[in-house]
Parts: structure tokens; sequence; C-alpha cells
């Protein structure tokens, strides 16, 4: 499958990898991380999750890089001082916070680097991100033109190490909350302007709540019923998918609307959260063949701004949430439930 | 006084006419304690001082910019929060809606008096004290606050300066405000130029680590002692204002990148 790729007009590796060790507080040394593999990461980073661990104040975890000799031969020339020439950098960044500070390893054995990483919760807000990087610190006036040669160059990198801190970054499984509410009586103005309607899908950063209004006792009634045939169930299995399917439209366009893009300076920010995870799920089925990150967010975006194309982005998106939904087992379901009644 | 926010689920709540300048007392019913544990430091919050100094800000100034870079050092003087803390936009919707209204107002409004709703209730660089914290959060050289009225000489040199993820690295957004501005020596840059300048950069960073000018820098102590205390009015209008003894950053590094900066916008 094509992928996205940024070419180097060196060699380059993208074969760092980041190992972290050892998690401690240090203002707490009794203080036990749970330190688990977080189930947000996806294919693309390594993450750990300390999004349950409120008690702590510091973290301290010891850093070790790898890149193998081979990979090192073919980037630097023969003979260089490693540790002279180049420097194995970790930068560490909090998009919240916009902390963004760098940790220098040191060369250990060969292809190897070592060093400490001590972050203070005061500083970090959702989470962080490692990213190791092997960077030139001399310049390399008379390098043969294969190799990167001037300073800071980075000549190789590893993917990012992510740490979720906070509840703001949710999976996209129960990504949505359901409430029931009489709109009548609600505090919300919107809602209580528009109290005979069924739903209202309240979309904040933190866990969207899908409201229900509880003044259609009938709509409780089907959505509620346990029986499996007759035309409550095949009602409640419609309901069920036109309300997913609302809602999923829903959360992808406000998904999309999201992204940061500056196109003029080609810089463009993923969402935070549950955002930038349905994103992921629809991009992966709308356009797998774009891979990288930064290039599905750039193409969202783009076809958002564009007047001729986001038509074609939200159907593509209405197409994905019925496979999501499974609307068309539903509507065959639904069927089923009311010939057997 | 005690932390606040408002909950993401009330900025709905806010009525349309607040956003037209009226009055909005019943902030009160809306916020609440802020309770989690961002308040790891002994932060402590004085709303009638933040409301002092934006309506004194508001008596100095007709000039937008020239207030915005004044405010932005004393609000950071005065609001001593954790990153933690900062980086929470509901914090930051309930000081605007409680505290700055007559300043986002001013600052914000359009022709017909009205105010983008996320110029109260946006992302850290769209609300309008928010902006202003952070902007001086992010251009201070440990206590010196000396460029921070540079960066907010222009709202482009701002957006430029602040908004992109170079940006979060100090020493760069220092260097990009100092070009941009002529503070090099060199010309002051048009907004097309800063753009393409900022295109640039962008670029090159794709090959260039910026944390390579930064080495060494790490593992500064965090000055307690200043982000704990108080400050008092007369202090924030009247004396030299400093901040936090930490956050330094390496002139070395900050000459680096504005000589390359320059270099790239010739």
């Amino acid at each position: 499958m094509p992928q996205t790729q940024r070419l180097y007009p060196y060699n380059f590796s993208s074969g760092l990898h980041l190992r972290l060790a050892d998690p401690y507080d240090p203002s707490d040394e009794s203080h036990m991380f749970s330190w688990g593999r977080a189930a947000t990461g996806g294919d693309d980073a390594e993450s750990f999750d300390l999004r349950a661990d409120r008690e702590w104040k510091s973290l301290h975890v010891e850093l070790e890089a790898h890149l193998s000799e081979e990979e090192l031969g073919r980037l630097l020339p023969k003979g260089s001082a490693l540790e002279r020439e180049t420097a194995l950098v970790v930068s560490v960044r909090c998009p919240t916070t916009k902390y963004r500070h760098a940790v220098k390893l040191t060369p250990s054995a060969g292809g190897v680097w070592k060093g400490d990483l001590l972050l203070a919760r005061r500083d970090l807000r959702s989470r962080v991100e490692l990213q190791p990087r092997l960077i030139r610190t001399s310049t390399l006036p008379s390098a043969p033109e294969e190799l990167a040669s001037h300073v800071f160059a980075i000549v190789a990198e590893g993917r990012p190490v992510r740490l979720f801190l906070d509840d703001v970054d949710r999976p996209i499984r129960g990504t949505v909350r359901v409430m029931w509410e009489d709109f009548r009586s609600s505090t919300n103005e919107w809602k209580k302007r528009h109290h005979n309607d069924l739903y209202f899908l309240e979309i904040s950063d933190e866990m969207p709540i899908l409201w229900l209004n509880e003044r259609h006792v009938s709509l409780r009634a089907v959505l509620h019923d346990k029986s499996r045939k007759g035309i409550n169930a095949g009602l409640q299995e419609l309901m069920n998918g036109w309300l997913a399917e609302v809602v999923w439209l829903q959360l992808f366009t406000s998904s999309v609307g999201a992204i940061h893009f500056e196109p003029e300076v080609d810089e463009v920010v993923a969402p935070l959260g549950w955002r930038r995870d349905v994103l992921k799920a629809f991009v992966a089925k709308m356009y797998p063949d774009l891979q990288d990150e930064t290039a599905w967010l750039r193409k969202l975006a783009e076809l958002w701004r564009s007047p001729d194309e986001v038509g074609d982005l939200t159907s593509r998106a209405a197409t994905v949430v019925q496979t999501i939904v499974r609307s068309q087992q539903r509507f065959t379901a639904s069927l089923r439930a009311v010939e057997e009644s | 006084m005690s932390v606040y926010h408002l909950p993401v689920k009330t900025f709905d709540r806010l009525p349309d006419t607040m956003f037209a300048g009226a009055p909005f007392p019943d902030v009160e019913k809306l916020r609440e304690p802020y309770s989690e544990e961002a308040l790891t430091s002994e932060f402590q919050f004085d709303g009638e001082l933040v409301q002092r100094i934006v309506d004194k800000g508001l008596d100095i100034y007709e000039d937008k910019n020239e207030l915005d870079g004044w405010l932005a050092v004393r609000l950071h003087n005065a609001i001593r929060a954790p990153r933690r803390l900062a980086g929470d936009k509901r914090f930051w919707a309930w000081v605007a809606v409680e505290f700055a209204q007559k300043y986002v107002q001013m600052r914000f409004s359009d022709a017909g008096g009205q105010v983008h709703r996320w110029r109260y209730t946006g992302e850290l660089l769209r609300n309008a004290v928010a902006r202003l914290w952070w902007g001086a959060e992010m251009v201070r050289d440990g206590p010196s606050y000396d460029l921070v009225p540079v960066v907010f000489a222009r709202v482009r040199t701002a957006q430029f300066a602040l908004e992109l993820k170079y940006s979060w690295f100090r020493p760069a957004a220092m260097a990009f405000a100092r070009v941009v501005e002529g503070h090099d020596g060199g010309a002051r840059l048009t907004d097309a130029e800063m753009k393409a300048l900022s295109r640039k950069v962008n670029a090159y960073l794709s090959l260039t680590a910026l944390e390579g000018f930064g080495i060494g820098m790490e593992g500064e102590a965090y000055d307690q002692a200043w982000w704990s205390s108080n400050v008092t009015y007369e202090s924030l209008v009247e004396g030299k204002i400093e901040g936090p003894n930490d956050g330094h950053v390496d002139a070395g590094a900050v000459e680096q990148l504005t000589k390359w900066f320059r270099e790239l916008a010739a």
C-alpha cells in the first residue's frame, strides 16, 4: 500500500528506537506508577497511559535510544567522533502547554545512548510526546554528498513515544455518553427552545453527550424495550442506527473543523483527544492510502475548506458512517424483527 | 480568592448579549471550583487585581497593540499559574468572562460591537486573555519581559511568533519576533515577508533540529518562590516588573536563530 514519506537529500534513518524504563516520582519515591500501555496509541507510536494516576507531581524515567551500528555507518563518515560531531536529543513536547525542551542522551555502547528525563506535572497537560533524534552538532564541509553536512541536521529519527496524562485524550471506544433529559426544563436555552426535538448532541473537548428528550415517553419506551421481535424491536433497531449515524457524522464534522490548518505556512496540527481518534477511524476507511498523519490531516483540512470538494468529503464520511453503524445489517434486522412478530 | 473555571458545557449558556458588551453578572451561576490536581503549586488568584490592571491598561492606551504589550506583561505577572493550569481553556474562559470583559470588548469587537465567542471560550491563543498570558510566557527570558511588547507590536507578529510549532521553543519565538520587527538591526518585515519567512522556517525545520540550538539548557530549577508569591497593584503599574527566575534562554541560541532567520528572510 502506498505511503507518504519525507524524502531527505542525504542518508537518513528512521530506525532510531526509544525505550522508557523505571518510572518513579522523586518527590514521593513510594509512589507506584500505573504504567500501562495505552489503547489509544494505535499503530503509529508507542504510548503509555498515566491517566488513571492522579497523585504524582514529578516523573523520572530512564531513556535508552538504539540505532544499529550498520545504520550509523550509513549516516556518518568513517571515523566520526560520535560524541563530538553528533548528539542524540529527545525532544519533549506537550502540545497543550506548549512545552518543548530537549534532553541530551550520552553515548553508551555501540548504537546505544542513555539518559534521564525529569518531568514536572505542573508543566504538562493532556499528553506528552518524546521524539528521539540523532543530529549533527558540527558542519562537515568535505562530506560526501550522500551525507548530511549542516549543523543540527537531523540524520536519524524514531517514532515518538506518547504519555497520556489526562482524560481529555479518550480512546474512541466509549466516546459518547448518553443522557436523558426533558428538554422543556433544560438549563440549556437552545435545547429548551427546541423542546420537541428528539435529541441534542453536546460536543466538547471532554466526552460528547448525546441528550435524548425524556419528554417523548414513547422514544424511551422504544429504545429501552427488551423484546427481540415485534414492532418495537424493529423500531429500536432503526432508531439506534439512525441516532448513531447522526452522531457519528456530527463527531466527524466537528473533528475536521477542529484541525488547525495554516495553508500559508503549511502548518497543520491535529485536534486533541477524541477528535483525533475519530478522524483516524474515518481516514482509515476514506483514504486508506494516506497513512502519514500530517498528510491526511492536510488533505482533510483542504477538502473541508474547498467549496467544490467539501460535498464529496461529507458524502464519503456518510458512507463510512454506514459501515461503522452497520446500517444495512440493522435495516435487515429491523425488517426481520417486524416480520417475525 | 478561589480558582474557578467555566465547564465547557456552560459555554452555550453564555448569553448573546454578553458578546455585544452587556454585563453578565450570572457568571457566578455557571462557574465551578477548580478542584483538579492542576493546582499543584500554591497558586493564588486575585481577580480584583486582574480587573484593576485591565482597567488601568484601558485608561492608558488607545493603541490596541500597545495595550496588548503592556497588559501581557502585567497579566502574566499577576496570574502566576503553572502551565498545567494555564493550558486549560476553561480557566481562561472564566477569567475572560468574569474579570476582563471590558478589555475583550474593546480589543476585539467588530463595527457592530460584537465579539466572537471564541475570544472568551476559545483555545489558548484565541481566548483574548490567555493569548496575552501565553505571549508573555513564551517569549520571556527568565525574569525579563523585554521582548513581550515586540511580539504584540502587530497582530500578525503575535500570530506567527506564537501560534506555530516552532513557537513552543522559546529561543525560536524570540528570534522570529526580533527579526520580523527589526529588533536585530535589520529591516522590519512586511506581513507578506513575515508569512514567507514562516513558511521557509517550517520547511527548513524538517531537516534541522530546533533543539540543537538549545542543547545544555535543560534542567533549570523552577522558581517556586516567585510562582507561589503575590504581587501588588502598585508594583505592577509603578515599578520594574520582573518575571520568575526560570525559563532562561541561551543568548547564543537566540543569536544563532536570529542570524539564521534573517538570512532566510533575505
